[in-house]
């Protein structure tokens, strides 16, 4: 249950910073894929048969959409749009490992598997 | 007839063969996935703080420039001097505040419930983590205040 816990926590904690980053820059995208974190995470602590799919759903999902923010606001800024592509990329992919890993901790049936 | 320690490099070999073949260290191999998140939800989260001192201490300066600037003068006939005074604060403060943030301000005279007030608008900017890329630009903050002559 710790892997579980520690990985849907870690979603929450990654869904603040999207919301910190939306509600600084007023873009709907990036407050939208802090909700979509917060689900995920929400999902992988109640462990159950369906989190497996809403948690990578969502946590695709928030890359995703998160992504418009961070190019429109690049383009706001005039930052290289190539440079906020690689940063964007690095910091979803920190949350999709997150949410790789505590899927792999859950069974079809929302049990848990493995502890660390 | 040698046996294999005794071939000069065989420890390096044997020691490399029992290298791949190891199967332990799983700690380490979870370490690496998860030390990489925790540094940068760390080095977030120290950003995310020093930002929110920042908002709060620009704020406390927007409130002593208006309270200064419409306490000093009458803003009927001195507004001038007001605001010029409003100025002199807020410059005073952010010289006294290390690693102060860049910042840009404004003073107008705007009118409230029928009286008029000194508004200081301070608009701050700081660097963002992550090569000033999440999010990119930078964060923004303001401080706003106005204030009547008493």
């Amino acid at each position: 249950m710790f892997v579980l816990r520690a990985a849907g926590s870690t979603l929450l904690i990654y869904a603040l910073f999207n919301a910190a980053f939306g509600l600084n820059r007023q873009e709907l995208p990036w407050l939208i894929s802090a909700v979509l974190l917060t689900i995920g995470g929400f999902a992988l602590l109640v462990a159950q048969p369906w989190s497996r799919i809403v948690v990578l759903a969502s946590a695709a999902a928030a890359a995703a959409v998160g992504a418009i923010s961070q190019v429109r606001t690049a383009q706001d800024v005039h930052v290289s749009l190539e440079s906020a592509t690689v940063a964007w990329t690095l910091w979803s992919a920190l949350w999709l490992a997150t949410a790789y890993i505590g899927t792999k901790y859950l069974s079809d049936k929302g049990v848990i598997l493995d502890e660390l | 007839m040698t046996s294999l320690s005794s071939v000069p490099g065989a420890g390096f070999v044997i020691g490399v063969a029992r290298f791949l073949r190891a199967t332990g260290g799983s700690v380490a191999l979870k370490f690496a996935f998860v030390g990489p998140a925790v540094f940068l939800l760390a080095v977030g989260s120290v950003d995310l703080l020093a930002i929110n001192r920042s908002q709060d201490r620009l704020q406390t300066i927007a409130d002593g420039a208006a309270a200064a600037g419409a306490r000093a003068h009458d803003l009927t006939t001195g507004a001038a001097a007001a605001r010029t005074r409003a100025a002199a604060f807020v410059a005073a403060e952010m010289r006294q505040w290390p690693g102060a943030p860049a910042y840009e301000a404004r003073y107008e005279i705007v009118d409230r419930d029928g009286h008029p007030a000194l508004r200081v608008f301070l608009r701050g900017h700081r660097p963002s983590f992550l090569a000033n890329m999440l999010p990119p630009g930078g964060w923004h903050f303001v401080g706003d205040a106005s204030a009547t002559s008493a």
